[in-house]
Protein backbone atom coordinates (compact mmCIF):
# COMPACT_ATOMS: atom_id res chain seq x y z
CA UNK A 1 0.00 0.00 0.00
CA UNK A 2 1.44 3.15 -1.50
CA UNK A 3 1.68 6.95 0.59
CA UNK A 4 -0.45 8.14 -1.93
CA UNK A 5 -3.07 5.56 -1.72
CA UNK A 6 -3.36 5.46 1.87
CA UNK A 7 -4.13 9.50 1.07
CA UNK A 8 -6.87 8.44 -0.81
CA UNK A 9 -8.16 6.21 1.26
CA UNK A 10 -8.12 8.59 4.32
CA UNK A 11 -9.43 11.56 1.87
CA UNK A 12 -12.67 9.28 1.16
CA UNK A 13 -12.87 8.21 4.49
CA UNK A 14 -13.04 11.86 5.95
CA UNK A 15 -15.84 13.15 4.00
CA UNK A 16 -17.68 9.67 3.55
CA UNK A 17 -17.30 9.24 7.79
CA UNK A 18 -18.49 13.22 8.58
CA UNK A 19 -21.51 13.44 6.00
CA UNK A 20 -23.14 10.13 8.15
CA UNK A 21 -23.87 12.32 10.90
CA UNK A 22 -25.20 15.38 9.31
CA UNK A 23 -27.09 13.40 6.94
CA UNK A 24 -29.46 12.28 9.30
CA UNK A 25 -29.66 15.77 11.32
CA UNK A 26 -30.68 17.47 8.51
CA UNK A 27 -33.88 14.99 7.75
CA UNK A 28 -34.14 15.44 11.27
CA UNK A 29 -33.88 19.32 10.86
CA UNK A 30 -36.34 19.71 7.83
CA UNK A 31 -39.33 16.83 8.67
CA UNK A 32 -39.88 18.89 11.96
CA UNK A 33 -39.80 22.34 10.26
CA UNK A 34 -42.49 20.78 7.32
CA UNK A 35 -44.60 19.02 10.63
CA UNK A 36 -44.38 22.72 11.94
CA UNK A 37 -45.76 24.14 9.04
CA UNK A 38 -48.12 21.94 8.30
CA UNK A 39 -49.88 22.38 11.77
CA UNK A 40 -49.46 25.94 11.75
CA UNK A 41 -49.00 27.40 7.73
CA UNK A 42 -49.03 31.00 8.92
CA UNK A 43 -45.40 30.48 10.53
CA UNK A 44 -43.53 29.94 7.21
CA UNK A 45 -41.36 32.15 7.10
CA UNK A 46 -40.04 32.40 10.82
CA UNK A 47 -39.78 28.15 10.37
CA UNK A 48 -38.09 28.18 7.32
CA UNK A 49 -35.42 30.91 8.49
CA UNK A 50 -34.58 29.00 12.18
CA UNK A 51 -34.58 26.14 9.87
CA UNK A 52 -32.10 27.14 7.46
CA UNK A 53 -30.08 28.39 10.61
CA UNK A 54 -30.02 24.85 11.87
CA UNK A 55 -29.33 23.67 8.61
CA UNK A 56 -26.18 25.50 8.32
CA UNK A 57 -25.14 24.49 11.79
CA UNK A 58 -25.43 21.15 10.93
CA UNK A 59 -24.00 21.41 7.66
CA UNK A 60 -20.81 22.74 9.30
CA UNK A 61 -19.76 19.51 10.47
CA UNK A 62 -19.88 17.49 7.19
CA UNK A 63 -18.42 20.86 5.66
CA UNK A 64 -15.24 20.12 8.66
CA UNK A 65 -15.38 16.81 7.74
CA UNK A 66 -14.99 17.95 3.83
CA UNK A 67 -12.01 20.46 4.86
CA UNK A 68 -10.26 17.80 6.47
CA UNK A 69 -11.05 15.86 3.32
CA UNK A 70 -9.20 18.33 1.31
CA UNK A 71 -6.56 18.88 3.75
CA UNK A 72 -5.55 15.22 3.62
CA UNK A 73 -6.03 14.86 -0.18
CA UNK A 74 -4.22 17.95 -1.57
CA UNK A 75 -1.21 16.96 1.24
CA UNK A 76 -1.30 19.98 3.68
CA UNK A 77 -1.68 17.75 6.48
CA UNK B 1 -43.71 -5.78 -10.51
CA UNK B 2 -42.60 -4.34 -13.35
CA UNK B 3 -45.78 -1.62 -13.27
CA UNK B 4 -43.69 1.28 -12.77
CA UNK B 5 -41.77 0.07 -16.38
CA UNK B 6 -45.46 -0.78 -18.21
CA UNK B 7 -46.25 2.63 -16.97
CA UNK B 8 -43.14 4.45 -18.17
CA UNK B 9 -43.71 2.71 -21.46
CA UNK B 10 -47.15 4.05 -21.84
CA UNK B 11 -46.19 7.24 -20.87
CA UNK B 12 -43.13 7.43 -23.86
CA UNK B 13 -45.75 5.87 -26.56
CA UNK B 14 -48.07 8.70 -25.32
CA UNK B 15 -45.58 10.95 -25.92
CA UNK B 16 -43.21 10.31 -28.85
CA UNK B 17 -42.03 13.59 -29.09
CA UNK B 18 -40.70 13.48 -25.21
CA UNK B 19 -39.38 10.15 -25.93
CA UNK B 20 -37.47 11.48 -29.26
CA UNK B 21 -35.52 14.09 -27.14
CA UNK B 22 -34.82 12.57 -24.19
CA UNK B 23 -33.37 9.25 -26.12
CA UNK B 24 -31.33 11.72 -28.28
CA UNK B 25 -30.41 13.70 -25.26
CA UNK B 26 -28.78 10.84 -23.76
CA UNK B 27 -27.71 9.35 -27.07
CA UNK B 28 -25.75 12.88 -27.53
CA UNK B 29 -24.67 12.79 -23.56
CA UNK B 30 -23.25 9.14 -23.78
CA UNK B 31 -21.66 9.54 -27.53
CA UNK B 32 -20.01 12.72 -26.25
CA UNK B 33 -18.07 11.19 -23.04
CA UNK B 34 -16.41 9.02 -25.77
CA UNK B 35 -15.83 11.65 -28.05
CA UNK B 36 -15.10 14.46 -26.52
CA UNK B 37 -11.62 14.44 -25.48
CA UNK B 38 -11.33 14.90 -21.81
CA UNK B 39 -7.85 15.02 -19.24
CA UNK B 40 -7.07 15.34 -15.82
CA UNK B 41 -9.16 18.13 -14.37
CA UNK B 42 -6.78 20.52 -12.32
CA UNK B 43 -7.93 21.80 -9.14
CA UNK B 44 -6.41 24.52 -6.65
CA UNK B 45 -7.05 24.95 -3.19
CA UNK B 46 -5.33 27.84 -3.00
CA UNK B 47 -5.66 31.02 -5.02
CA UNK B 48 -2.36 31.25 -7.57
CA UNK B 49 -0.56 34.65 -7.60
CA UNK B 50 -0.63 36.76 -10.41
CA UNK B 51 1.56 39.03 -9.91
CA UNK B 52 3.47 40.23 -7.16
CA UNK B 53 2.12 43.95 -5.36
CA UNK B 54 5.30 43.89 -3.03
CA UNK B 55 7.52 40.86 -2.90
CA UNK B 56 8.24 38.50 -5.60
CA UNK B 57 7.91 34.46 -6.51
CA UNK B 58 10.30 33.59 -4.29
CA UNK B 59 9.61 35.84 -1.30
CA UNK B 60 5.83 36.45 -1.53
CA UNK B 61 4.78 38.85 0.39
CA UNK B 62 1.61 40.73 -1.27
CA UNK B 63 0.53 38.62 -4.04
CA UNK B 64 -2.18 39.62 -6.32
CA UNK B 65 -4.12 36.37 -6.22
CA UNK B 66 -6.84 35.28 -9.01
CA UNK B 67 -9.79 35.85 -6.52
CA UNK B 68 -8.57 39.54 -6.02
CA UNK B 69 -9.60 40.12 -9.74
CA UNK B 70 -13.51 39.08 -9.08
CA UNK B 71 -13.44 40.28 -5.83
CA UNK B 72 -12.72 43.88 -6.96
CA UNK B 73 -15.63 43.16 -9.62
CA UNK B 74 -17.52 42.35 -6.42
CA UNK B 75 -16.82 45.44 -5.13
CA UNK B 76 -17.46 47.80 -7.93
CA UNK B 77 -20.72 46.20 -8.96
CA UNK B 78 -22.40 46.17 -4.86
CA UNK B 79 -20.78 49.68 -4.35
CA UNK B 80 -21.74 50.97 -8.29
CA UNK B 81 -25.01 49.88 -7.35
CA UNK B 82 -26.06 51.18 -4.41
CA UNK B 83 -24.92 54.58 -5.94
CA UNK B 84 -26.53 54.26 -9.52
CA UNK B 85 -29.98 53.20 -7.59
CA UNK B 86 -29.58 56.63 -4.96
CA UNK B 87 -28.24 58.87 -7.34
CA UNK B 88 -31.67 60.61 -8.26
CA UNK B 89 -33.93 59.75 -4.93
CA UNK B 90 -37.59 59.85 -5.43
CA UNK B 91 -40.00 60.07 -2.52
CA UNK B 92 -42.26 57.85 -5.22
CA UNK B 93 -39.35 55.24 -6.75
CA UNK B 94 -38.98 53.91 -9.98
CA UNK B 95 -37.24 51.44 -11.59
CA UNK B 96 -34.27 50.46 -10.21
CA UNK B 97 -34.51 52.38 -6.74
CA UNK B 98 -38.02 50.52 -6.38
CA UNK B 99 -35.75 47.21 -6.89
CA UNK B 100 -33.14 47.78 -4.79
CA UNK B 101 -35.76 49.39 -1.85
CA UNK B 102 -37.76 46.09 -2.11
CA UNK B 103 -34.69 44.09 -1.80
CA UNK B 104 -33.55 45.86 1.17
CA UNK B 105 -36.95 45.94 2.44
CA UNK B 106 -37.47 42.40 2.55
CA UNK B 107 -33.95 41.81 4.15
CA UNK B 108 -34.72 44.36 6.69
CA UNK B 109 -38.40 42.37 7.37
CA UNK B 110 -36.47 39.47 7.43
CA UNK B 111 -33.64 40.41 9.98
CA UNK B 112 -35.68 41.68 11.88
CA UNK B 113 -37.94 38.65 12.86
CA UNK B 114 -34.79 37.28 13.99
CA UNK B 115 -33.70 39.70 16.23
CA UNK B 116 -35.78 42.75 16.95
CA UNK B 117 -33.95 44.82 19.03
CA UNK B 118 -31.06 44.79 17.17
CA UNK B 119 -31.66 44.92 13.54
CA UNK B 120 -31.62 48.77 13.03
CA UNK B 121 -27.75 48.85 14.42
CA UNK B 122 -26.62 45.53 12.83
CA UNK B 123 -28.81 45.68 9.64
CA UNK B 124 -25.97 47.75 7.05
CA UNK B 125 -23.17 45.29 8.19
CA UNK B 126 -25.71 41.61 7.71
CA UNK B 127 -26.95 43.16 4.72
CA UNK B 128 -23.48 44.30 2.94
CA UNK B 129 -22.52 40.77 4.13
CA UNK B 130 -25.73 39.12 2.11
CA UNK B 131 -25.08 41.32 -0.89
CA UNK B 132 -21.55 40.77 -1.18
CA UNK B 133 -20.86 37.65 -0.64
CA UNK B 134 -24.20 36.77 -3.52
CA UNK B 135 -22.54 38.92 -5.57
CA UNK B 136 -18.89 36.94 -4.89
CA UNK B 137 -20.88 33.41 -5.05
CA UNK B 138 -22.90 34.40 -8.56
CA UNK B 139 -19.68 36.25 -10.27
CA UNK B 140 -17.82 32.87 -9.58
CA UNK B 141 -20.44 30.44 -11.81
CA UNK B 142 -19.72 32.22 -14.42
CA UNK B 143 -18.64 30.31 -17.33
CA UNK B 144 -14.91 31.02 -17.98
CA UNK B 145 -14.21 32.04 -14.57
CA UNK B 146 -11.06 28.96 -13.50
CA UNK B 147 -10.78 27.88 -17.10
CA UNK B 148 -9.07 31.37 -18.97
CA UNK B 149 -5.71 31.85 -17.58
CA UNK B 150 -2.02 32.84 -18.68
CA UNK B 151 0.44 30.19 -18.59
CA UNK B 152 2.81 30.45 -15.93
CA UNK B 153 6.15 28.82 -14.90
CA UNK B 154 5.86 25.97 -12.74
CA UNK B 155 7.56 26.33 -9.59
CA UNK B 156 6.10 22.88 -7.97
CA UNK B 157 8.32 20.31 -8.42
CA UNK B 158 11.80 21.91 -7.18
CA UNK B 159 9.99 22.93 -3.44
CA UNK B 160 9.52 20.84 -0.65
CA UNK B 161 7.84 17.09 -1.12
CA UNK B 162 4.68 18.74 1.01
CA UNK B 163 4.43 21.91 -0.90
CA UNK B 164 4.95 20.53 -4.08
CA UNK B 165 1.61 18.04 -3.09
CA UNK B 166 -0.24 20.85 -2.08
CA UNK B 167 -2.26 22.53 -4.70
CA UNK B 168 -3.34 20.36 -7.91
CA UNK B 169 -5.60 17.18 -7.65
CA UNK B 170 -2.93 15.58 -10.41
CA UNK B 171 -0.49 15.16 -8.35
CA UNK B 172 -1.94 12.81 -6.30
CA UNK B 173 -2.12 10.62 -9.79
CA UNK B 174 1.38 11.49 -10.93
CA UNK B 175 3.71 8.55 -11.64
CA UNK B 176 6.42 10.53 -13.25
CA UNK B 177 9.20 12.58 -10.59
CA UNK B 178 8.57 15.49 -12.98
CA UNK B 179 5.16 16.37 -11.56
CA UNK B 180 3.37 15.92 -14.97
CA UNK B 181 0.12 14.88 -14.85
CA UNK B 182 -0.24 11.19 -16.58
CA UNK B 183 -2.95 12.31 -18.53
CA UNK B 184 -2.85 15.57 -19.68
CA UNK B 185 -5.66 18.03 -20.43
CA UNK B 186 -6.11 18.49 -23.96
CA UNK B 187 -7.59 21.94 -23.42
CA UNK B 188 -4.59 23.00 -21.68
CA UNK B 189 -2.60 24.77 -24.20
CA UNK B 190 0.58 25.94 -21.90
CA UNK B 191 3.58 25.11 -23.54
CA UNK B 192 5.46 21.92 -21.15
CA UNK B 193 6.94 23.27 -17.93
CA UNK B 194 4.79 26.41 -17.67
CA UNK B 195 1.20 25.70 -16.09
CA UNK B 196 -2.04 27.41 -17.00
CA UNK B 197 -2.97 30.31 -13.65
CA UNK B 198 -7.27 31.58 -13.96
CA UNK B 199 -7.23 34.75 -14.44
CA UNK B 200 -10.32 34.75 -12.13
CA UNK B 201 -11.85 32.64 -9.45
CA UNK B 202 -14.62 32.52 -6.57
CA UNK B 203 -13.44 34.49 -3.62
CA UNK B 204 -15.74 32.43 -1.60
CA UNK B 205 -13.99 29.35 -3.01
CA UNK B 206 -10.29 31.28 -1.38
CA UNK B 207 -9.90 30.93 2.38
CA UNK B 208 -8.44 33.97 2.70
CA UNK B 209 -11.93 35.48 1.79
CA UNK B 210 -13.98 33.72 3.80
CA UNK B 211 -11.67 34.21 6.75
CA UNK B 212 -11.75 37.99 6.01
CA UNK B 213 -15.88 38.89 6.12
CA UNK B 214 -15.87 36.04 8.94
CA UNK B 215 -13.78 38.29 11.46
CA UNK B 216 -15.39 41.26 10.34
CA UNK B 217 -18.92 39.65 11.68
CA UNK B 218 -17.02 37.53 14.09
CA UNK B 219 -15.81 40.81 15.88
CA UNK B 220 -18.68 42.46 15.17
CA UNK B 221 -20.94 40.28 16.98
CA UNK B 222 -18.29 40.04 20.01
CA UNK B 223 -18.75 43.73 20.06
CA UNK B 224 -21.98 44.13 19.92
CA UNK B 225 -21.75 42.19 22.77
CA UNK B 226 -19.61 43.52 25.32
CA UNK B 227 -21.58 46.93 24.34
CA UNK B 228 -25.07 45.49 25.23
CA UNK B 229 -23.94 43.41 28.47
CA UNK B 230 -20.38 45.27 29.85
CA UNK B 231 -18.34 42.94 31.70
CA UNK B 232 -20.71 40.31 31.56
CA UNK B 233 -20.69 39.06 28.69
CA UNK B 234 -17.20 37.77 30.20
CA UNK B 235 -19.50 36.44 33.31
CA UNK B 236 -21.01 34.53 30.80
CA UNK B 237 -17.38 32.17 30.34
CA UNK B 238 -15.74 32.25 33.58
CA UNK B 239 -17.94 32.60 36.19
CA UNK B 240 -17.81 30.63 40.00
CA UNK B 241 -21.75 29.52 39.61
CA UNK B 242 -21.37 25.72 40.23
CA UNK B 243 -21.89 23.98 37.18
CA UNK B 244 -22.68 27.49 35.15
CA UNK B 245 -18.62 27.37 35.33
CA UNK B 246 -18.19 24.25 33.20
CA UNK B 247 -20.77 24.98 31.04
CA UNK B 248 -19.06 28.70 30.44
CA UNK B 249 -16.27 27.32 29.53
CA UNK B 250 -17.68 24.99 26.86
CA UNK B 251 -19.53 28.19 25.87
CA UNK B 252 -16.29 29.74 25.40
CA UNK B 253 -14.68 27.16 23.41
CA UNK B 254 -17.75 27.57 21.06
CA UNK B 255 -17.79 31.43 20.95
CA UNK B 256 -13.76 30.55 19.41
CA UNK B 257 -15.19 28.07 16.95
CA UNK B 258 -17.90 30.43 15.19
CA UNK B 259 -15.41 32.16 13.23
CA UNK B 260 -13.68 28.91 11.43
CA UNK B 261 -16.67 27.45 11.35
CA UNK B 262 -18.14 31.09 9.63
CA UNK B 263 -15.24 30.64 7.28
CA UNK B 264 -15.28 26.92 6.48
CA UNK B 265 -18.80 26.84 5.73
CA UNK B 266 -18.81 29.49 3.21
CA UNK B 267 -15.29 27.99 1.83
CA UNK B 268 -16.14 24.76 1.86
CA UNK B 269 -19.57 24.74 0.25
CA UNK B 270 -18.54 27.30 -2.85
CA UNK B 271 -15.24 25.36 -3.33
CA UNK B 272 -16.97 21.58 -3.30
CA UNK B 273 -19.27 23.24 -5.77
CA UNK B 274 -16.73 24.13 -8.17
CA UNK B 275 -14.89 20.95 -7.56
CA UNK B 276 -17.92 19.55 -8.58
CA UNK B 277 -19.17 20.70 -11.02
CA UNK B 278 -15.24 20.82 -12.37
CA UNK B 279 -14.62 16.83 -12.37
CA UNK B 280 -18.41 16.28 -13.57
CA UNK B 281 -17.90 18.06 -16.50
CA UNK B 282 -14.42 15.97 -17.37
CA UNK B 283 -16.35 13.14 -16.45
CA UNK B 284 -19.43 13.29 -18.46
CA UNK B 285 -19.15 16.45 -20.64
CA UNK B 286 -22.81 17.12 -22.09
CA UNK B 287 -26.32 17.86 -20.39
CA UNK B 288 -25.29 15.93 -17.01
CA UNK B 289 -23.44 19.30 -15.56
CA UNK B 290 -26.48 21.67 -16.03
CA UNK B 291 -28.97 20.16 -12.91
CA UNK B 292 -25.76 20.84 -10.94
CA UNK B 293 -24.88 23.91 -12.23
CA UNK B 294 -28.90 25.47 -11.27
CA UNK B 295 -28.32 23.56 -7.60
CA UNK B 296 -24.88 25.69 -7.31
CA UNK B 297 -27.02 29.28 -8.13
CA UNK B 298 -29.24 27.95 -5.57
CA UNK B 299 -26.46 27.04 -2.92
CA UNK B 300 -24.80 30.97 -3.93
CA UNK B 301 -27.39 32.35 -2.76
CA UNK B 302 -28.46 30.18 0.39
CA UNK B 303 -25.16 30.70 1.40
CA UNK B 304 -24.93 34.34 1.42
CA UNK B 305 -28.55 34.54 3.16
CA UNK B 306 -26.92 31.41 5.29
CA UNK B 307 -23.95 34.07 6.53
CA UNK B 308 -26.19 37.37 7.00
CA UNK B 309 -28.56 35.20 8.77
CA UNK B 310 -26.01 33.64 11.19
CA UNK B 311 -24.30 36.94 11.93
CA UNK B 312 -27.78 38.24 13.21
CA UNK B 313 -28.45 35.01 15.17
CA UNK B 314 -25.58 34.90 16.84
CA UNK B 315 -25.65 38.48 17.50
CA UNK B 316 -28.97 37.68 19.36
CA UNK B 317 -26.60 35.29 21.47
CA UNK B 318 -24.34 36.99 22.23
CA UNK B 319 -26.96 39.90 23.33
CA UNK B 320 -28.81 38.30 25.25
CA UNK B 321 -27.08 37.71 29.22
CA UNK B 322 -27.90 34.29 31.48
CA UNK B 323 -29.81 36.15 33.94
CA UNK B 324 -31.85 37.90 31.61
CA UNK B 325 -32.62 35.01 29.59
CA UNK B 326 -34.93 33.70 31.81
CA UNK B 327 -36.72 36.59 32.44
CA UNK B 328 -37.50 37.60 29.08
CA UNK B 329 -39.36 34.75 28.77
CA UNK B 330 -41.90 35.90 31.08
CA UNK B 331 -41.39 39.83 29.47
CA UNK B 332 -41.63 38.97 26.13
CA UNK B 333 -44.97 38.73 25.59
CA UNK B 334 -45.58 42.24 27.43
CA UNK B 335 -42.43 43.96 25.26
CA UNK B 336 -43.09 42.58 22.20
CA UNK B 337 -46.68 43.17 20.63
CA UNK B 338 -47.21 39.54 19.04
CA UNK B 339 -48.58 39.55 15.44
CA UNK B 340 -52.40 38.98 16.05
CA UNK B 341 -53.14 35.51 14.62
CA UNK B 342 -56.44 35.51 12.83
CA UNK B 343 -58.63 32.71 13.74
CA UNK B 344 -59.22 30.69 10.57
CA UNK B 345 -62.15 31.16 8.50
CA UNK B 346 -65.10 29.21 9.37
CA UNK B 347 -66.25 26.77 6.60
Amino acid sequence: MTDAGLRLIGTALAIGLAAIGPGIGIGVIVSGALQAIGRNPETQNTVVTYMFIGIAFTEALAIFGLVISFLIGFGVL
Amino acid sequence: MFSWLSRLRNYLLAHPRTTILVTVVAAVTIVSTYCIPTGEPHVEVKAEPLFYIIGSAENPFFPFVNSFTIMLIADVLVIGLAFWATRNMQMVPRGLQNIVEMTIEALYNLFSTINRTYVARAFPLAATLFLYVLACNLLGLIPGVGSIGVCHEYHGSESVEGEAAAGGIFFMRAEGEEGAPADPNPYDTCPPGEILVPLFRTPSADLNFTFGIATIAWVYIEYLGFKSLGRGYLRKFFNTNGIMSVVGIFEFIGELVKLPAFAFRLFGNIFAGEVVLVVLAFLIPLFLPMPLYVFELFVAFIQAFIFAVLTMAFITVATTGHEEEHAEEHDDHATYPQREIEPEPQH
